[in-house]
């Protein structure tokens, strides 16, 4: 995937991050100790599927903490319950994808997204991702990190 | 002068992140009521007084465009102004959209952006 489109996505996914979760992102000389510090874990994933011009899936992992904060930002309470918390992050995913995806149009195509998802089924999803393109893409936040997986088929982006 | 707002919209939290942009912004707000699909959404404007609508198109049971037709041919809903808030990238719906007098609002949206929609729309 080019570093243009890379950086592009990840252009988006602050945005929306800041823009709805009031989340900011950290300077470079920061980010790297975060990412020392603290990686994504693998509490929750959101996953959004798109097919069109080009066929995939877009996956959001964020660290604990910021899986906890994203709800509770968004809509303005101290705790936030499980459903909102897994709610807030397929929202936050469905934007970001939703978004990527003019990214890959191609030749008159486009891509649709369909619903976010939590991603609960692991062997389901490897079986769908099996033999697909991938571009892993970290963001960091005052919050913590997320990890931004794009699996994607018909060739080049 | 304060309004009173519909946000119809399927997702719990969109809805909730919608009316949360709304209460920051300047927009003097009377009340807000929510709708998680068309359908619902005209049951609301058949029982309340609405100023502004808030809409999402892709909604299960009936959709966005579909409610908004409805209200757009009745007498007592076709003057009511409408922004369609959506993550709706395809220029020629987005155009399609803005063509029949409808507001539009790309998701993620800023207070400023929604105030700004929703002045351009109704005019005030």
């Amino acid at each position: 995937m080019p570093e243009n489109i890379k950086d592009e996505i990840k252009k988006i996914a602050y945005d929306t991050f800041q823009i709805t979760c009031y989340m900011f992102p950290l300077d470079e000389w920061e980010a790297g100790e975060v990412a020392v510090s603290e990686s994504p874990d693998y509490q929750k994933r959101a996953v959004v599927a798109f097919d069109g011009a080009v066929n995939g899936m877009m996956v959001i992992k964020p660290c604990r903490q910021m899986y906890d904060a994203i709800a509770a930002n968004m809509l303005g309470v101290d705790e936030a319950t499980d459903a909102d918390k897994e709610a807030a992050l397929c929202e936050v995913a469905n934007i970001v994808c939703g978004n990527t995806v003019p990214l890959f149009a191609r030749n008159s195509k486009i891509c649709l997204i369909k619903p976010p998802q939590i991603l609960k089924q692991n062997q389901q999803f490897k079986k769908k991702t099996a033999g697909m393109n991938r571009e892993v893409l970290e963001i960091f936040f005052d919050e913590g990190t997320a990890e931004i997986s794009i699996f994607y088929e018909n060739g080049d982006i | 002068m304060k309004r009173n707002f519909l946000i119809v919209e399927d997702e719990p939290v969109a809805r909730i992140m919608i009316k949360k942009v709304l209460q920051e912004s300047d927009i003097e707000l009377g009340e807000i009521y929510e709708a998680e699909n068309g359908e619902v959404g005209i049951m609301v404007l058949e029982k309340n007084q609405v100023d502004v609508m808030l809409v999402d198109i892709y909604m299960p049971v009936m959709d966005g465009i579909e409610m908004l037709e409805f209200a757009r041919d009745h007498p007592a809903y076709k003057d009511i102004p409408a922004i369609v808030v959506s993550m709706e990238n395809d220029e020629k719906r987005i155009d399609a959209i803005v063509r029949k007098g409808l507001g539009f609002v790309h998701k993620p949206f800023t207070k400023d952006l929604l105030e700004k929609e929703i002045v351009k729309t109704t005019g005030n």
